[in-house]
C-alpha cells in the first residue's frame, strides 16, 4: 500500500494541473480576446503553436495554492499577448544568455505596465503575483550569487519603475547595496521608461542598453580571466545557478536555448511528427488478432469475474439514471417523433371530419406533429489494456461498465473496444525479423490484439459478462494506441449513426519495446499523433480523450486527466458527459 | 391637425444637427409631429455608420434591414431616427404565429344598421402602405419564411401592392418606409443563442437593398450611454464604476467568443446593472441580480474570475478554486 501513495499523488496533481491550466486559460482567452489560446501537454498554445513566456514568476504550479496569487500569471500572459508584437521581439533579441534573460523579462513588465484603468482587478493580481515571486526568491539561493542578486535587482528595480510601485522594505534592504551600483550607468534609460512603454521597438532600445550594461558589468567582475573565458564563464555561472534553484528562478528552459530556436524546434518535430506518422510501417500482420471476448473466454471464468465486478460496483455511488439523463440532455436534439391525433389545435385532421358532423360538440379535430428529443448517436470506447493499466483495471472497468449503462439508457449505441499486443517484447514478429536479418526500418515489430467488449448492437445487458472479462489481466500487454484508434475510425465508419464519438481511455503514452528498440523512442508516439490529428480534422468523427491519471492533451485536442485513485461518484461522471458533450 | 394620408415632409434639416453625427448630409423633415411618431429619447446615442445606412433608407427609399445581437438597440436606433425627423412610425413585432391574415386584412363580422354583415378590414401592410410611415418589422428572422413572402413586392422600391380579397392595386405613398431588424442574418439558430429563429428565404434578403450591421459599441460610446441613462453615477466614482462595468461586460462578450460562457452581457444588461444599482446601492448585489443569475451555474467560476478583474473583488462564486487542492 505504502508504495502506491506517491504514484497516487503524481496523479492526483497531474488532475489538478490541467484544472488549473483550464482554469488560467479562460481567463486569458477572455482578458486577451483571443479564442485560440490553450494547454497542450502543459504548454500554452496560441494558434496551435506553442507560446513561451519566460518570465521566472510566470509558472503555473503548485508553489501556492491561492486563487489570488495564481491569477497575475493569466494577466501577464495575456497582457504579453495583446501588447507585444512576438516577431519584433524575437527579431530584437540578443544573443548572449544574460542580455536575453534581461530583454525578456523587461519585455514582460512593460506588457504588464499596459493593464488597463478599467480592469484594477488585474492590477492588483499582477502586483500580487510579482511579489509573490520575489519575496519567495528572496529566500531561495539566487539572491546569495552575485551574478543572481544583480539579475533579482535589475527585476525588482524595472518593476518598481514601470509599475509605479515602491519596493517593499525587506527587498529593499536586500538589494540596496546592488543597486547603489548599477542605477547610475542606466539612469537615463529607466528615466525613459514611462514615456515609451506604448511603443514595443523604442521601448527596446532602452531594454537592450539596460541589458548590455548588465552584461559588462558582470564581465567586469570577473576580471582574472581573458576575455573568450569571461562569457563562457559567465554563461555556465548562470545555468549553474538557474540549476540549483528547483524553482525556476531566473529563465524557465536555459538547456532549451532561446525563445526563438524554440520555435525552430517545435516547428520542425510538427513536420516531423506528420512525416513521420504517414510513413509508419508494419513489420508483419501475420499473427495479429482481433478477438470477440464473450467467446473466446470460457463462459464460466466470465461469470465469476462478472460476480467480481459487480461487487466492485456496489462499492461505487453513482447515480446512473441521473447521469443518463444528464447525458440524453446533452447529446440529443429534437427529432420528429410522428403525429399526435385528437388535438384541440393543431392542423385539421381530415380523417376526423365525420366526427365533426356526428358529435358537433367534440372539437378534438386536429392533429400536431410530435417533436421528441432522440440521439442518433454512437460512441465508442477505446480502452488501454496494457500492463500498466493493472493498478487501474478495476477502477477502469467499473467506470466503463457504469459509462455504458448510462449510455444506453440515455439511447445512445455503445462499443467497447479494447487495445493490446499478443505477446511481450514482439514475441513471434521479433523472431522472424530477427531470422530475416533485421532488415532497416521494421516498423511496428510486435503483434496487435484488439479486443471486442461489446459491439455497438449488442445490448449492454447481453455484454455485462464480457465487460467484466476486462478484469482477466493475464491479458494485458503492451499497447500501440495509434492503430487501435485507426480500427475503433474503422469500425465506427461502418455504423449508420450520425453522430460518432471515439473516446480513448488510456494511462500513458504507446509501448512496445521491441518497437522501440528497432526505430526511434518516438515511433509509435509520433504515429499516435499523426493519426489523432487526422481523425480530429474530420467532420463526422469526434474524438476525445481520458487520460487515467495523466493529462494526454500532447496527443488529443480534447481531453480530460481524471485520478482514479478514490471512488468514482456520480459527478466524475458528469465531467465525462460533459467531455462527451464538448467533442460534439 | 394636417390628415395623415396627406402629410409630407417640408424643410431639410442638416443631419450633424440632428442626430450629432459627423455627416454633410440633409435630411427630410416632417414639420408637424403626428401621433404615429415616437418620443424623442433625449439620452439616446446614434452610431455614425448605421445612422448613415438607416437615414438613406429614410432618404432615398431604401429597404433597410438592421442586424446585430441582442440589446444592442437596433429597433430603437431605427425609431429613434424617426422620432428625430418627426417621421410616422410603428413597430410590429413579428413572431412565428403572425399570419397573411393579420398582416393583409381579413373578412371580419362587424354591425352595419343593427345587422351583422361581412365587412374586408385591412390589416396593418395596406394600411401603412398608403400612410407616410416608416413601418419596422422587429425579429424578421422569427416570422415564418413562407408568410414573409407578402412582402415580398413591396421590397420593391414603388413595387405596387395587390389585395387578392378586393381586387385592388394599392400603389404605396411616396413617404412609406420599410425596414427590419434581425439578430440573425437569416442563417438560423448558429450559436444557440437564438431560439425560434428560422432561416429566411435567400430570395428575400436578397431584396433589401441595404443590411446594416449593429455590433456592440466601443468602451467609451457604451459607457456614455449608460451614463446618460443612468445619470446618477455621473460622478468621479460613479464614472470609474461604469468603466469597469462596461470592461467587464467585454469580457463576456469575448469570453462567448471564445466558447467559454454561455451568455453575454449585452449593452441592456449593463444599463439594467446600473439602474440596479440604485435600488441596492451594492456592485456585486445587483450584477449577482441583473446578469449572474441569467447564467449557467457551471459559469459562475468563469464569471466570477471576470469579475475579480474588473472590481478587484471576489465574488462567493469564486472561492471553489482553492477547494481542489485540500
Amino acid at each position: 500500500m505504502q508504495h502506491q501513495q506517491p504514484k497516487q499523488r503524481q496523479e492526483r496533481d497531474e488532475v489538478l494541473q490541467q484544472k488549473l491550466e483550464n482554469w488560467c486559460a479562460t481567463s486569458i482567452r477572455a482578458l486577451a480576446g483571443e479564442a485560440s489560446v490553450h494547454f497542450r501537454g502543459h504548454q500554452l498554445m496560441v494558434d496551435n503553436k506553442p507560446f513561451r513566456v519566460q518570465a521566472p514568476y510566470l509558472q503555473l504550479d503548485f508553489s501556492t495554492h491561492e486563487a489570488a496569487k495564481l491569477r497575475g500569471v493569466a494577466d501577464s500572459i495575456a497582457l504579453r499577448l495583446l501588447n507585444s508584437n512576438l516577431d519584433q521581439h524575437k527579431a530584437q533579441m540578443p544573443d548572449n544568455i544574460v542580455e536575453k534573460i534581461v530583454f525578456e523579462q523587461l519585455e514582460q513588465l512593460r506588457c504588464e505596465s499596459l493593464s488597463p484603468d478599467t480592469l484594477p482587478g488585474m492590477h492588483s493580481n499582477l502586483r500580487t503575483r510579482f511579489l509573490f515571486w520575489a519575496n519567495q526568491a528572496a529566500l531561495s539561493s539566487l539572491t546569495q550569487n552575485s551574478i543572481g542578486l544583480l539579475l533579482y535587482t535589475i527585476n525588482v528595480v524595472c518593476w518598481s519603475r514601470l509599475q509605479s510601485q515602491a519596493i517593499p522594505e525587506q527587498i529593499e534592504e536586500l538589494i540596496e547595496a546592488t543597486r547603489w551600483g548599477f542605477t547610475e550607468p542606466i539612469k537615463h534609460h529607466l528615466y525613459r521608461f514611462n514615456k515609451c512603454r506604448n511603443h514595443q521597438a523604442e521601448f527596446a532600445i532602452h531594454a537592450l542598453a539596460i541589458a548590455k550594461e548588465v552584461m559588462t558589468m558582470i564581465e567586469s567582475s570577473q576580471t582574472e580571466q581573458s576575455e573568450q573565458d569571461k562569457e563562457t564563464s559567465v554563461v555556465s555561472n548562470v545555468r549553474q545557478l538557474a540549476r540549483s534553484n528547483n524553482i525556476s528562478i531566473l529563465w524557465l528552459d536555459l538547456d532549451g536555448a532561446s525563445a526563438e530556436q524554440n520555435y525552430a524546434v517545435s516547428n520542425a518535430e510538427d513536420i516531423d511528427k506528420t512525416e513521420a506518422g504517414s510513413g509508419y510501417q508494419i513489420y508483419s500482420t501475420a499473427y495479429d488478432k482481433v478477438l470477440k471476448i464473450g467467446k473466446s473466454i470460457r463462459a464460466a471464468e466470465l461469470a465469476k469475474l462478472r460476480t467480481l465486478l459487480d461487487k466492485r460496483l456496489r462499492k461505487q455511488s453513482v447515480n446512473t439514471h441521473r447521469v443518463a439523463r444528464y447525458l440524453k440532455q446533452l447529446i440529443s436534439s429534437p427529432d420528429k417523433a410522428g403525429w399526435q391525433f385528437g388535438l384541440e389545435e393543431g392542423y385539421l385532421d381530415s380523417a376526423r371530419l365525420a366526427n365533426l358532423i356526428t358529435s358537433p360538440n367534440d372539437r378534438r379535430l386536429f392533429k400536431k406533429e410530435q417533436i421528441k428529443a432522440a440521439s442518433d448517436c454512437v460512441v465508442s470506447i477505446v480502452v488501454d489494456n496494457s500492463g500498466s493499466m493493472n493498478h487501474h483495471n478495476d477502477v477502469v472497468a467499473a467506470m466503463i461498465d457504469t459509462l455504458a449503462k448510462a449510455l444506453e439508457l440515455a439511447d445512445i449505441k455503445t462499443e467497447i473496444l479494447g487495445f493490446t499486443t499478443t505477446e511481450w517484447n514482439g514475441g513471434r514478429v521479433l523472431k522472424d525479423w530477427t531470422k530475416a536479418g533485421k532488415p532497416g526500418d521494421p516498423g511496428r515489430l510486435t503483434s496487435t490484439c484488439h479486443n471486442i467488449y461489446k459491439a455497438a448492437e449488442t445490448p449492454w445487458r447481453r455484454s455485462r459478462p464480457a465487460i467484466a472479462a476486462m478484469l482477466k489481466t493475464d491479458l494485458f500487454r503492451e499497447g500501440i494506441d495509434g492503430e487501435a484508434l485507426q480500427w475503433a475510425v474503422e469500425r465506427i465508419e461502418a455504423r449508420p449513426e450520425k453522430n460518432k464519438i471515439i473516446i480513448m481511455v488510456s494511462d500513458g503514452s504507446p509501448m512496445d519495446t521491441a518497437t522501440h528498440k528497432a526505430n526511434s523512442d518516438r515511433y509509435l508516439d509520433q504515429h499516435l499523433k499523426y493519426v489523432a490529428n487526422e481523425v480530429q480534422k474530420r467532420p463526422d468523427i469526434r474524438l476525445c480523450a481520458l487520460g487515467v491519471g495523466l493529462d494526454l492533451s500532447a496527443y488529443y485536442r480534447e481531453s480530460m486527466a481524471i485520478s482514479l485513485s478514490d471512488e468514482l461518484a456520480t459527478q466524475d461522471f458528469m465531467l465525462i458527459a460533459d467531455l462527451l458533450s464538448h467533442a460534439c | 391637425m394636417t390628415d395623415l394620408n396627406t402629410m409630407a415632409p417640408t424643410e431639410k434639416k442638416s443631419a450633424q444637427q440632428l442626430f450629432g453625427i459627423d455627416s454633410q448630409l440633409k435630411v427630410p423633415y416632417f414639420a408637424e409631429r403626428d401621433e404615429h411618431v415616437p418620443d424623442i429619447d433625449e439620452a439616446y446615442r446614434f452610431n455614425a455608420d448605421v445612422t448613415l445606412a438607416i437615414l438613406s433608407g429614410y432618404i432615398h427609399n431604401r429597404r433597410v434591414m438592421v442586424q446585430g445581437m441582442h440589446g444592442t438597440g437596433k429597433s430603437t436606433h431605427i425609431e429613434q431616427i424617426a422620432a428625430r425627423l418627426n417621421w410616422p412610425c410603428v413597430r410590429i413585432n413579428l413572431d412565428g404565429h403572425i399570419s397573411r391574415l393579420d398582416l393583409i386584412g381579413k373578412d371580419a363580422v362587424v354591425l352595419k344598421d343593427n345587422k351583422q354583415v361581412t365587412e374586408f378590414q385591412e390589416g396593418i401592410l395596406p394600411w401603412a402602405i398608403q400612410r407616410p410611415m416608416a413601418l419596422i418589422f422587429d425579429e424578421l428572422d422569427a416570422a415564418r419564411p413562407e408568410v414573409m413572402f407578402v412582402i415580398q413586392r413591396i421590397l420593391e422600391r414603388e413595387g405596387k401592392f395587390t389585395l387578392l380579397d378586393q381586387n385592388k392595386v394599392l400603389t404605396p405613398n411616396p413617404y412609406f418606409r420599410l425596414f427590419a431588424t434581425a439578430n440573425t442574418v437569416g442563417l438560423g439558430n448558429l450559436n444557440g443563442l437564438y431560439h425560434g429563429t428560422s432561416m429566411i428565404n435567400q430570395a428575400q434578403i436578397d431584396r433589401w437593398n441595404i443590411v446594416a450591421q449593429l455590433n456592440y459599441l466601443a468602451a467609451e460610446e457604451e459607457a456614455k450611454i449608460v451614463l446618460s441613462r443612468v445619470p446618477a453615477l455621473d460622478t468621479p466614482e460613479g464614472r470609474k464604476t461604469v468603466d469597469s462595468m462596461v470592461a467587464l461586460a467585454d469580457l463576456t462578450r469575448k469570453g462567448f467568443n471564445a466558447g467559454d460562457i454561455s451568455t453575454l452581457m449585452s449593452p441592456r444588461t449593463v444599463i439594467f446593472w446600473a439602474e440596479n444599482m440604485q435600488i441596492f446601492h451594492d456592485t456585486a448585489a445587483s450584477f449577482r441580480l441583473s446578469f449572474l443569475n441569467k447564467c449557467d451555474q457551471a459559469e459562475y467560476t468563469t464569471i466570477a474570475e471576470y469579475y475579480q478583474r474588473a472590481f478587484d473583488r471576489e465574488l462567493p462564486e469564486s472561492q471553489s478554486i482553492s477547494a481542489w487542492f485540500e
